[in-house]
């Protein structure tokens, strides 16, 4: 049957917990509908804000008028930039989050109101007078490079964005010169919306302490705290941040953007709560997507198929404003150098402002983007070379015990077994052998796996306290927005304590006064980081718990086990007692201490930043993988149907089997849209298709025969030996489906989304030259 | 000026009478309402009227499926669901049903209307092309009268009708496929479902001792409206269903379509497109009239 579930996730050890098939920790008010996201949130007195935008992708602004709005029975403020001073956001602090001379984009923010009600601010909107001077604008980055373009930033002098993300490992040129085959080709990608069940909204609102308190579905709680204190020009412990339940995010909810700083300001300009949460329609016009690339790559192999060298050149376009989306680069950098084993890569960018929207990171943050262009070109190479994908493939793979050029340290690496098990699983018998019209593809991939050192720390925090009946809570940094990252939190903590399962607690998501810090959930880090720290944490209250009970048992605490919440001595069974009354006896007991168990760990990954050169390890694992797809075209209309997927993943061991099918479902399922559906298309800097009756996602019907596959060993970085593997599945989606078309009908798209009207044109291209 | 919900005139007649009246006076300020599959999308994009006529107190009397002469007789609040749970559109017009089945998703199937679809004059509108191939009357009220519109006539560009504004089509009457003959609509989207048409085409063939004696076929998404294709009917109507003849008919087919780009497609691909689908559709039918042994 389409869409079941065949594969089998192995569990490889006896553990309590641990691989076992549990519940996702939050169904049960999910379920019932208890839980509470953004859009379920109200306050007494609330206010809603609207945001006036640019109608021009690029002007001035002349002046702005809010006499008119501001008498509107129900408006509460109108403010501009003439009103609030906000500081400029962004990594290269150049967005204003309210435009005062020029506008660079349609989504420029001009004005915003508060109202007691949406409509009546969006009412407000229309009577706001903005005269514009339209200016010339730019929206190829590859124009906006050339002399004499429009300036989207006139201080700057030009469109080229001050970052190089470039890397170069050995001389690339001679080696390619070297080489007895070097294949070439372009790749493009597209606007891609992330598209969560919960589009992206605030509610901030001023306490009696002088504090802004803000409630919104961010996946970084600590970074926006700092981020939004910066742009407000407060102290960063007058600003808490509230997560409530979060309804998917997918990297678009990293950073701060301007409407947030725009609800904060309204919120201390009228001391009353104020919401903003993004229609659908809002959503997918102003939420960043998916950062679009061009890349331009050549590799080089031997005649028996060794890859030699690689070359990657790289085109961002940037939009108005440096976001999350321009660092993609930095995540394609890694696996431009470290995807199979390359001695020479030269890994070059340019980062170019335009008239566009700017982009955000969204799973996976670039490599889905850069794998689909490299592992096309491999495919290429392996066409040229007579090979078969799988042996090419294996011939490069990567392994275990190795450095890669940019120092990316490989620990634990199953890449050639997930490559056997993708071949397998789909039936794999050579080239054109899947049957008339359908092909089979293969793509792997390389990722962090034990987080990524982006930011300064790459850190989480995580505190464990036991109560008087051995309940315990812990207390996490890390972000449930559906990873499943609570359940994961929940097996590794009843396993490492000895506890069932139900005694603890979850507390993720919340308040960050009360969470230890935490750099975000994202780049797949949380099971990893933030299960390391649950872990540690846990360890330290059994620690003391066994110390507490030594003195009880009259027995050392090293002979002692804790085990389905049973202590007892294991040189003798007989002095033992359930955990939670010796809780009790350790806190009440007349003449004891009065020890409550309460913990924390702060735990920092073993990793680095990047030097100057760009060289770091800066993941303490690494994820590897490979899927392969059977599709079957339509060679009179072009269209793609995607029939099955074989999902294979080295992630360490994986402790939350339910966890890692949903997120191979949902992965691959993405994938496919990106690889085939969806595309935001964009137009003068303004997207077109801004509504679900004209951007496609695939739907339940739409779902192949999926099989998820868990290949690798235990790392031991790894809390009881994961990695990472959240968004693993979407990277070698499209890369796969473009090689099963190639293999199928003999025909190679270089751009994403293979819509039925590409695949045809690509067709009749063939058949025209025949 | 935005348009606010709370604003937003509602009329809930309890009568036909009632509601031509309100039609009478209100005219082109009111928007009428049966599913609301396509005016909620308007009100959320702010494109709508600012007065609703809603036709759900009506219910009794419009949402009837019945037979007329051969064929049946659709009321306006009949919906997909009801059309497709009929087990007279089944015997009739199973044309209409096969293209029913593959409008939206449940819940839009269990709201929309087919008057509805044919009322909101969409090119891509899917149960056009059937009525077109069919044969189909549209019945419009007012208070001053009734009249009926054939299908061919109805439309005058995208969104446009001869309806006046004070008009309410209360029915369709659609003809029943001739004994023998076969349908058949095939539509290309950008996914398996809720997705609307690229291009989508009907078709209605008619044999005579293995000789074509009647060809329609309508063309969705390929003009301002849904349109025959003469050139293709021509083609094959005297033939036998070869392939020879059933890629002649349907290269005239694509001749005969006047496709533009939009998102969803170019100008070209959309006429390949159409020549793909009818062929796919004519080589179905002659498979089917071989198996039937008809011919």
């Amino acid at each position: 049957m389409s869409g079941q579930v065949t594969g089998v996730v192995e569990v490889k050890e006896e553990l309590k917990h641990i691989s076992k098939e549990v519940p996702k920790y939050d169904s049960p008010e999910k379920v019932v509908g208890e839980a509470r996201y953004l859009a379920d949130v109200d306050m007494p007195g609330m206010l809603h804000a609207k945001i006036l935008r640019s109608p021009y992708p690029h002007a001035r602004i002349l002046s702005i008028d809010t006499s008119k709005a501001e008498r509107i029975p129900g408006v509460v403020a109108v403010i501009t930039a003439r009103d609030v001073k906000l500081n400029p956001i962004g990594f290269m602090k150049d967005n204003p989050p309210l435009k005062s001379n020029k506008v660079r984009s349609v989504r420029d923010e001009v004005a915003a109101v508060a109202a007691v009600d949406p409509e009546i601010a969006m009412e407000a909107l229309d009577d706001i007078e903005v005269e514009y001077d339209p200016l010339p604008a730019v929206f190829d980055p590859l124009k906006a490079l050339k002399p004499g373009a429009p300036l989207i930033h006139d201080e700057f002098g030009t469109n080229s964005v001050n970052l190089d993300f470039g890397f170069e490992a050995g001389d690339v040129e001679a080696a390619l010169k070297a080489a007895d085959v070097v294949v070439e080709g372009t790749y493009r990608t597209q606007y891609v919306a992330a598209n969560p069940g919960d589009t992206m909204g605030a509610l901030a609102w001023m306490d009696a302490h002088g504090v802004m308190n803000v409630m919104t579905n961010t996946q970084a709680p600590f970074l926006y705290q700092r981020w939004l204190a910066e742009a407000l020009g407060l102290p960063g412990y007058r600003v808490r941040v509230v997560q409530p339940y979060i309804g998917g995010a997918f990297g678009r909810s990293l950073d701060v953007l301007p409407f947030d700083v725009i609800v904060a300001a309204l919120a201390m300009k009228t001391r009353r709560p104020v919401k903003l949460q993004f229609t659908r329609a809002e959503e997918l016009q102003n939420a960043p997507p998916k950062q679009p690339i061009i890349a331009m790559v050549k590799h080089g192999a031997t005649k028996d198929g060794k890859l030699v060298a690689r070359s990657v050149d790289l085109v961002i376009d940037s939009g108005p404003y440096v976001s999350w989306g321009v660092f993609d680069a930095r995540v394609m950098q890694y696996t431009a150098t470290g995807l199979y084993q390359v001695p020479f890569v030269n890994f070059k960018t340019k980062v170019v402002y335009t008239n566009n929207p700017y982009c955000g990171a969204q799973r996976s943050a670039g490599n889905s983007q850069i794998t689909f262009a490299l592992e096309s070109n491999l495919e290429e190479l392996a066409e040229e070379l007579g090979m078969d994908p799988v042996e090419f493939r294996l011939k490069n793979a990567n392994k275990p015990g190795t450095v890669t050029s940019q120092g990316a340290k490989i620990t634990t690496c199953a890449m050639e077994e997930a490559l056997r098990e993708a071949a397998e699983r789909i039936g794999w018998r050579g080239r054109r052998s899947a049957g008339p019209d359908r092909g089979i593809g293969f793509a792997c991939y390389f990722h962090v796996g034990g987080g990524a050192r982006i930011y300064r720390s790459d850190g989480c925090g995580a505190a464990v306290k036991i109560d008087d009946f051995g309940g315990v809570t812990v207390i996490v940094g890390g972000t449930e927005y559906g990873n499943g990252l609570d359940t994961s939190v929940q097996l590794i903590v009843a396993e490492e304590l000895g506890i069932p399962l139900d005694r603890v607690k979850v507390y993720i998501n919340g308040d960050t006064n009360i969470r230890l810090w935490d750099v975000g959930t994202h780049a797949s880090r949380g099971t990893f980081v933030c299960g390391n720290a649950a872990l540690h944490a846990a360890r330290e209250a059994r620690r003391q718990l066994l110390q507490g009970a030594a003195e009880f048992l009259d027995e050392s605490s090293d002979d002692l086990d804790l085990k389905d919440g049973m202590i007892y001595s294991k040189k003798n069974y007989e002095k033992r007692m359930a955990y939670d009354k010796m809780i009790r006896r350790m806190h009440f007991f007349k003449g004891a201490k009065g020890t409550v168990v309460s913990t924390s760990y702060f735990y920092e990954p073993p990793s680095e930043e990047q030097d100057k050169h760009g060289y770091g390890n800066i993941s303490a694992a690494y994820g590897f993988g490979c899927q392969s797809a059977l599709v079957e075209v339509d060679r009179e209309t072009g269209k793609v149907k995607v029939l099955k997927v074989v999902s294979a993943h080295d992630a360490g061991r994986v402790i939350n089997p339910n966890g890692f099918k949903g997120q191979v479902h949902g992965g691959v399922m993405m994938g496919i849209g990106l690889a085939l559906i969806e595309e935001l298309k964009v137009s003068g800097g303004r997207v077109l298709n801004g509504v679900f009756e004209e951007y496609k996602m695939p739907r339940v019907v739409d779902v192949p025969e999926i099989i998820p596959v868990s290949v690798g060993e235990p790392d031991p970085a790894g809390p009881f030996g994961a990695k990472g593997m959240a968004e693993s599945p979407i990277i070698p989606m499209a890369p796969a489906i473009a090689n099963a078309i190639a293999d199928a009908v003999g025909v190679r798209l270089r751009e994403l989304p293979m819509s039925p009207e590409r695949v045809w044109r690509a067709l009749r291209a063939i058949s025209s030259t025949r | 000026m935005a348009l606010r919900y709370s604003n937003i005139k509602v009329y809930r007649p309890e009568s036909l009478e009632e509601a031509l009246t309100i039609l009478s006076t209100r005219k082109e300020k009111v928007r009428i309402v049966a599913g609301s599959t396509d005016v909620t999308v308007m009100m959320r994009s702010g494109t709508i009227e600012e007065e609703l006529l809603d036709l759900s107190g009506l219910r009794r009397s419009l949402a009837y499926i019945g037979a007329s002469g051969d064929g049946v007789e659709i009321g306006a609040l009949a919906t997909y669901m009801m059309l497709l749970s009929n087990v007279l559109v089944h015997e009739r017009v199973p044309l209409l049903a096969e293209a029913m089945r593959t409008i939206g998703s449940p819940q839009i199937r269990n709201m929309g209307t087919l008057v509805g679809n044919v009322a909101n004059a969409s090119p891509a509108g899917d149960t056009i092309p059937p009525l077109y191939v069919l044969g189909a009357d549209i019945v419009l009220e007012g208070i001053s009268g009734t009249r009926n519109i054939s299908v061919d006539e109805f439309f005058l560009g995208v969104g446009k009708t001869v309806r006046r504004p004070d008009e309410l089509i209360t029915r369709i009457i659609v003809g029943g496929q001739p004994p023998g003959s076969r349908g058949f609509f095939e539509k290309l989207g950008l996914r398996r479902a809720m997705a609307i048409s690229v291009v989508s085409v009907a078709g209605l063939i008619s044999l005579d001792h293995g000789v074509v004696a009647d060809a329609r076929i309508a063309l969705g998404a390929v003009a301002p409206t849904v349109i025959r294709a003469p050139g293709a009917e021509g083609r094959l109507k005297g033939e036998e269903l070869t392939d020879d003849v059933m890629w002649d008919a349907a290269e005239a087919a694509a001749r005969d379509a006047k496709p533009v780009t939009d998102v969803r497609g170019t100008a070209g691909y959309r006429r390949m497109v159409v020549a793909s689908l009818v062929y796919r559709g004519l080589s179905r039918v002659a498979y089917e009239l071989e198996v039937a042994g008809i011919d």
